[in-house]
């Protein structure tokens, strides 16, 4: 009896004599294989396509959404990604009925790498809307099949350029009403620029002094720059200069070449734990 | 209590301030303002550097001798350093084309233990790498040019003049068709080495962040 007891005792710690002898991998070491960069990064972002409304209504507008959850750590990047990265980018379906206007970003975050390398990131989650027109000429009851092809650079310190493909059917209605996801519409609105006369209306101002720009915002307790990618106006000394307390914020421009059109960016005010963000878009000094 | 954390606060900052006056004194280039960093136009800043040999180089005895040079910023992990040396050739058939009066160099200023470090034999194997990969890894020479991404390219004239610094090209995502695909080094190389203006002398740089130290 003792001796069964010992043999099936024996059998039963033993459980690894079994699974060898199914031929299963058995791993007596404690420690997995570590997550290769790649591989960590397939995992780093969940894309989708969403719709701030239930339905789309023929003849109507409303606004469709591409929306990221990133995991810890790791971070994609604004239209325009600073020193270094690459903007999240996208090849859009629909069909003919619907037409997609100008994508709308939110503002992203100051990213400061060691040796003075600063760009613009998006972490945790973004969701960059997409206001479309459906033609009242779509079949009512039809729904909208829209498509994305996206492409993004995820990086944490290494980066791993990554894509995917996301859809979404869109019922037709009559009338609509709040989506599922209104939460991320609303997360997203409240960080987009406000357009150029704004800015103004908080008793803000934005003039030259030959080729260096002052934002003024009487009562901001402090205030950041976000500028648009330009080919021939290159903010300088945007590390120290983009981000400042108190009511004034002064940008060096350096313009090299045919500066034609307008230069643009995002300020973004800070008051009384709230924050505003409002689009710049201002002339090129004359000279 | 009181007395303790105090002792250990004033102990730290006066470590702190012994390692920051030791830094400013033993690195070989600060991170200082624009001013210190190198500007098209200007003399290139001359340097020495090791390569995976343990081979010196220094920048003025190339163009001592009559050479242009390209330094082209590398990190084997950064994903457009790999479509620059795995999908496309662009670097090494550039050097290759320009062999005999152009010396190509690789300079790599990733930080010991940062992506990229370390890196460099392996990819000169596997990518024909033939131009020599020099070792900045206390990120002195990347901060003298303000080197900001891998790629990001310098080329210096004969007169050891900086006559371009930028990008490799105008095609961050790879999406361009090959007919809308500009490679800034390639015509400002054809300028240079027929003695000419460079055209287009300052461009947008893309790439991965260098990995600095600091």
């Amino acid at each position: 009896m003792r001796h069964h007891a010992q043999l099936l005792t024996a059998f039963l710690l033993c459980g690894m004599c079994i699974s060898i002898a199914q031929g299963q991998e058995f791993r007596i070491s404690k420690s997995k294989p570590a997550e290769t960069l790649a591989e960590a990064a397939a995992k780093a972002v969940h894309a989708r396509l969403i719709s701030e409304t239930g339905a789309l209504i023929p003849g109507g507008s409303a606004v469709i959404g591409l929306t990221f959850d990133i995991a810890p750590g790791w971070h994609l990047y604004w239209h325009n990604p600073g020193d270094s990265g690459l903007p999240i980018s996208w090849e859009f379906d629909g069909p003919d009925t619907l037409r997609i206007g100008e994508a709308l970003w939110p503002a992203p975050d100051r990213s400061i790498s060691a040796g003075d390398i600063l760009d613009y990131t998006y972490s945790d989650r973004v969701t960059i809307l997409l206001p479309v027109e459906l033609s009242s000429e779509h079949p009512m009851g039809s729904a909208v099949r829209v498509r994305a092809k996206l492409s993004w650079l995820v990086c944490r310190e290494g980066c791993v350029p990554g894509g995917t493909e996301v859809e979404l059917a869109i019922p037709t209605a009559a009338t609509s009403s709040p989506g599922a996801e209104s939460a991320r519409f609303e997360q997203a609105r409240a960080r987009l620029p406000q357009p150029a006369d704004s800015l103004a209306r908080q008793g803000g101002s934005v003039a030259w002094q030959d080729t260096t720009l002052t934002v003024s915002v009487p009562g901001a307790e402090s205030l950041a720059f976000y500028p648009y990618a330009s080919d021939f106006a290159q903010p300088l000394g945007l590390i120290e200069d983009g981000e400042a307390n108190g009511s004034t914020l002064t940008i060096r421009y350096r313009l090299t070449g045919e500066s034609g059109s307008a230069i643009r960016g995002i300020v973004q005010v800070n008051r009384e734990g709230r924050r505003w963000y409002h689009l710049v878009d201002v002339s090129p000094p004359t000279r | 209590m009181v007395t303790r954390r105090t002792g250990l606060f004033a102990g730290l900052a006066a470590f702190a301030a012994l390692a920051i006056g030791v830094s400013v004194f033993t690195s070989p280039a600060t991170a200082g303002g624009d001013s210190e960093k190198a500007k098209v136009g200007a003399k290139a800043p001359d340097f020495t550097l090791t390569d995976t040999n343990g081979q010196e180089h220094t920048l003025s005895s190339y163009t001592g001798k009559g050479q242009v040079v390209v330094l082209e910023w590398f990190n084997a992990g950064c994903p457009f350093v790999v479509r620059h040396h795995e999908k496309y050739n662009t670097m090494t058939d550039l050097a290759a084309k320009y062999k005999g009066k152009v010396t190509w160099l690789a300079i790599n200023s990733s930080a010991e233990g940062k992506e990229g470090y370390g890196m460099d034999k392996e990819a000169m194997a596997k990518w024909n790498i033939a131009y020599p990969i020099l070792i900045d890894a206390d990120g002195g020479v990347g901060h003298m040019y303000g080197a900001k991404t891998t790629p990001h390219m310098f080329i210096i004239d004969t007169k050891g003049t900086l006559v371009y610094a930028g990008g490799i090209d105008n095609d961050p995502g790879d999406k361009k068709s090959p007919a809308d695909k500009i490679n800034f080094v390639a015509i400002a190389l054809d300028e240079v080495v027929a003695g000419k203006p460079v055209t287009e002398a300052e461009t947008r740089p893309y790439g991965c962040s260098v990995k600095y130290a600091k």
